[in-house]
């Protein structure tokens, strides 16, 4: 019970996605535009991850290695898919949103990274903890960066105006300004880890 | 050669559960995504062409597709109107949106449809500007005030209502800060097929 715990607070902490492994910055840079988003993005990855973890991890003993990449692609592709198809007919103003970004998830290289890492090498139930805790902790990172992204760059949290006339810095909304959050936070937190 | 024809076997067979597996949710979801797109069309049609110029919708067709629609009022042979769909590659998609005309060429509203630009730049064809302030909205939670509700819509679109197509231009519109490519692709589709049609 520990060790799941450990499994699933280490995509959280130590081995976070975002801040400590640099995975998927490029949906990254090109969601965290609004809270809404990125957190929707988190979820939908989130979902993702899990299943293919799952999937991959119960069949890790049955699929030859030198065959494993393309049909973990074909595992994530497929639940990419599930999630895309849901979302449009029960989530519609989500997938609108999320737009071309859900389709991107199946690149998204946590996926995958996860799976070849983690998910060949290990059980099925701690292959979930896994998942569940990269997820969490890429939708953590997302709103953060977001949190941020939308309050200096659209100057709203949420949609909501913070202060009505400020003139907002649109270099934070644009991904340079992704870059500069998330290099920051990043510079911020292995400073404050090294200690 | 035995290694690669297991390979090959295995290989199908993940595609295989795969693909029947997709085949599945898409059968299962498909009439709910094809309901709300229907939703989706019917709002727009009502929010671009309001009762008062024409209630009555009449398809009109060129080999076969619908190309737009003629508003009617009432039994009066004379079409009021016209909605039609305007299509133009904006900045990183296609951005289409349906557009409500009087017959003189006075726009009665707009509405896109589809959109997949810049998140933050170019997607901000569609935002809804809150009324509200951060300030405000904690104000009304704390104080558990229903907060007034008010129909809110996009405010680059809604901004063409009342314009008259044949005076649209980029020049005289407010564009999107930064997406100007995005509200030229709006404005230009929207000029351009409306031109096209009243001429006919």
């Amino acid at each position: 019970m520990k060790r799941l715990l450990r499994e699933f607070l280490k995509g959280i902490t130590i081995e976070n996605p975002t801040f400590r492994l640099a995975l998927g910055l490029c949906p990254t840079l090109a969601i965290s535009t609004s809270i809404v988003n990125g957190f929707g993005m988190g979820l939908a990855a989130t979902f993702v991850i899990v299943g293919s973890n799952m999937i991959v991890s119960s069949i890790r003993g049955v699929i030859p290695s030198k065959i494993r990449i393309p049909s973990f692609i074909v595992i994530i592709a497929t639940f990419v898919t599930i999630v895309e198809l849901v979302m449009k007919a029960y989530f519609p103003s989500l997938s609108k949103a999320l737009g071309i970004f859900v389709p991107l998830i199946a690149v998204n290289c946590i996926v995958l990274g996860r799976a070849e890492a983690f998910a060949s090498k290990h059980g099925v139930v701690r292959s979930i903890f896994d998942g569940l805790g990269m997820g969490v902790g890429f939708t953590f990172a997302l709103v953060l960066i977001s949190t941020i992204r939308e309050a200096f760059g659209n100057g709203t949290l949420l949609g909501l105006i913070i202060v009505k006339g400020f003139e907002p810095a649109l270099l934070f909304i644009l991904a340079p300004g992704a870059l500069l959050v998330i290099g920051i936070l990043m510079g911020f937190i292995n400073h404050v880890t090294e200690r | 050669m035995n290694n690669i024809t297991r390979f090959a076997f295995v290989l199908f067979l993940v595609n295989l559960i795969a693909a029947s597996v997709l085949t599945g949710v898409y059968y299962l979801t498909r009439p709910r995504i094809e309901a709300q797109q229907k939703l989706i069309k019917e709002e727009a049609l009502r929010q671009v062409m309001p009762g008062s110029v024409g209630n009555r919708l009449e398809p009109f067709k060129e080999n076969g597709e619908v190309r737009y629609w003629k508003v009617f009022k009432g039994s009066d042979p004379i079409p009021r109107g016209y909605v039609f769909i305007a299509k133009k590659y904006g900045y990183s998609s296609i951005i289409e949106s349906m557009v409500g005309m009087k017959k003189d060429g006075t726009i009665t509203g707009v509405r896109v449809l589809s959109q997949n630009e810049t998140p933050g730049l170019g997607a901000r064809v569609v935002e809804v500007l809150s009324n509200k302030t951060l300030i405000t909205a904690l104000k009304d939670i704390f104080l558990r005030k229903k907060p007034a509700e008010k129909r809110l819509s996009p405010y680059f679109t809604g901004q063409f209502k009342g314009m008259k197509i044949q005076r649209m231009d980029i020049s005289n519109i407010d564009a999107i800060t930064g997406a100007t490519i995005s509200s030229k692709a709006v404005v230009d589709s929207i000029k351009s097929r409306g031109l096209e049609i009243l001429g006919k």
